[in-house]
């Protein structure tokens, strides 16, 4: 700890602002809003999924085609870091509850670095390869080896929805840095760990979409 | 319940004496994302047993056991994620109620959109088809009046020409007159008081062709 011994750490005098009654409030207020929010994240990935739904009923031959593309080992190698960061991210809120503070900021740190090798393993093993053979989306498609007219469509499907999906990835791995940020500071502790608990819940969201993308695009074939 | 509050008529800072947020226990965490691998693993697994006792043992296992069987695993999944990751269990109701109208929203828009889209076949087998631009009645075989016509054209031209030869001439001009006695289409007229309807305003920039002269009016030269 850098900190003076005697500075007291930020969390201990956690501030609210003045529409609220207390700072516990401003928490349960504050929960409330992420949850509308994660409402909203998921009916904007529910189009996707409807999306994914017409075109697979429409041309199953292609999309079937398509998940014997995907290689499932690195799809499940890929659920599993998000699993695990997901998990480090619940531990962070514990860590921050029980006041440890270097586990909470290492915790999250392995956070990041998970959300950081899933996006390298996606663009190097899976996006640039499929790319580079020509297994491209909509007018891009360049493949000579496709067997259905819509597999086109297919990889329209795939790059949009897991493009979203790691775009998710990038904004969340942002948020949890600023929140290491402030985790150094000593901004959060047992009264005090709004922050932490919100972008975690935006971390968990994006773990569950995964979990759902990662059997429709590579296991049902 | 503890005695009212003056300074604190409705009770909002009654429940801050007992307020500590649950702290989830660490071996619960490890537990959970446990379960969490062993199934992510399971669904692998599954997906692959099915490849392979179609192809080694030639029992061609149904498609639905592959959907079902891969969509419940993540069901369970997301269930324990929710309940333990995002800590729905140990939080107030209220944000997994809004989360479950989300989801409920979610089956909906889901539910209808698959059940119209998967059961357009059994009304008209040709509605199960692809979907290709100007309607796919092309290669439709269908009996027009005991012979069988095959559609070269999107169906709504070829009912033009299928609906004369279904009833026969003198039948569909009673049928054409009756439409244009319920659909009176108003004369093209142009004079003094009635302008001819076009997009626009400046003649020839949105029409594909120079316009028709009003009437008796002289088409307008070049160098004027």
């Amino acid at each position: 700890m850098s900190t003076a011994p005697t500075r007291e750490p930020a969390w201990q005098h956690p501030t609210h602002a003045e529409h609220y009654r207390s700072h516990a409030e401003e928490f349960d207020a504050c929960k409330i809003g992420m949850w509308l929010f994660l409402t909203t994240e998921v009916l904007l990935f529910a189009g996707l999924f409807c999306a994914y739904a017409i075109f697979r009923m429409k041309y199953p031959t292609a999309f079937s085609n398509g998940s014997h593309y995907l290689n499932s080992n690195i799809g499940m190698l890929n659920t599993i870091i998000l699993l695990v960061s997901s998990y480090t991210m619940a531990s962070c809120i514990r860590y921050a509850q029980l006041n440890e503070q270097r586990k909470l900021r290492f915790s999250l740190l392995f956070t990041i670095a998970c959300g950081a090798a899933f996006i390298l393993i996606k663009f190097l093993f899976e996006y640039m390869p499929k790319w580079a053979q020509g297994k491209r989306p909509g007018y891009l498609f360049e493949y000579p080896f496709a067997t259905d007219p819509h597999e086109p469509l297919w990889w329209s499907v795939y790059y949009t929805t897991t493009g979203i999906h790691a775009a998710h990835v990038l904004i969340g791995m942002i948020c949890i840095f600023f929140i290491y940020l402030g985790a150094r500071r000593g901004k959060y502790g047992p009264g005090h760990y709004t922050g932490v608990e919100i972008v975690g819940l935006y971390w968990h969201l994006v773990d569950l979409i995964w979990i759902f993308l990662f059997p429709l695009l590579y296991l049902i074939h | 319940m503890s005695a009212f509050d003056p300074t604190d008529p409705h009770g909002f800072h009654a429940h801050e004496a007992h307020h500590g947020h649950h702290v989830v226990s660490g071996r619960t965490l490890v537990a959970v994302l446990g379960a969490l691998v062993f199934f992510t693993v399971l669904t692998v697994m599954c997906s692959r047993a099915e490849i392979w006792v179609g192809n080694a043992l030639h029992i061609a296992v149904p498609h639905w056991i592959n959907v079902a069987g891969a969509m419940s695993i993540a069901v369970i999944k997301g269930t324990l994620v929710l309940l333990f990751f995002m800590q729905l269990r140990y939080d107030n109701p209220l944000n997994a109620i809004i989360f479950f109208f989300c989801l409920f929203t979610l089956a909906l828009f889901l539910g209808l959109t698959s059940l119209d889209v998967g059961s357009r076949g059994m009304v008209f087998p040709w509605k199960a088809n692809e979907v290709i631009a100007g309607g796919n009645s092309v290669g439709l075989t269908r009996q027009i009046g005991g012979v069988p016509m095959t559609g070269q054209v999107p169906i709504y031209e070829w009912a033009k020409e299928a609906r004369p030869a279904q009833l026969g001439p003198k039948a569909f001009a009673a049928e054409l007159a009756k439409h244009e006695a319920e659909h009176p289409h108003a004369p093209i007229v142009s004079d003094a008081s009635h302008s001819r309807p076009r997009t626009g305003v400046t003649p020839g920039l949105f029409d594909a062709q120079a316009p028709e002269p009003h009437a008796g009016e002289a088409p307008a030269e070049e160098g004027h």
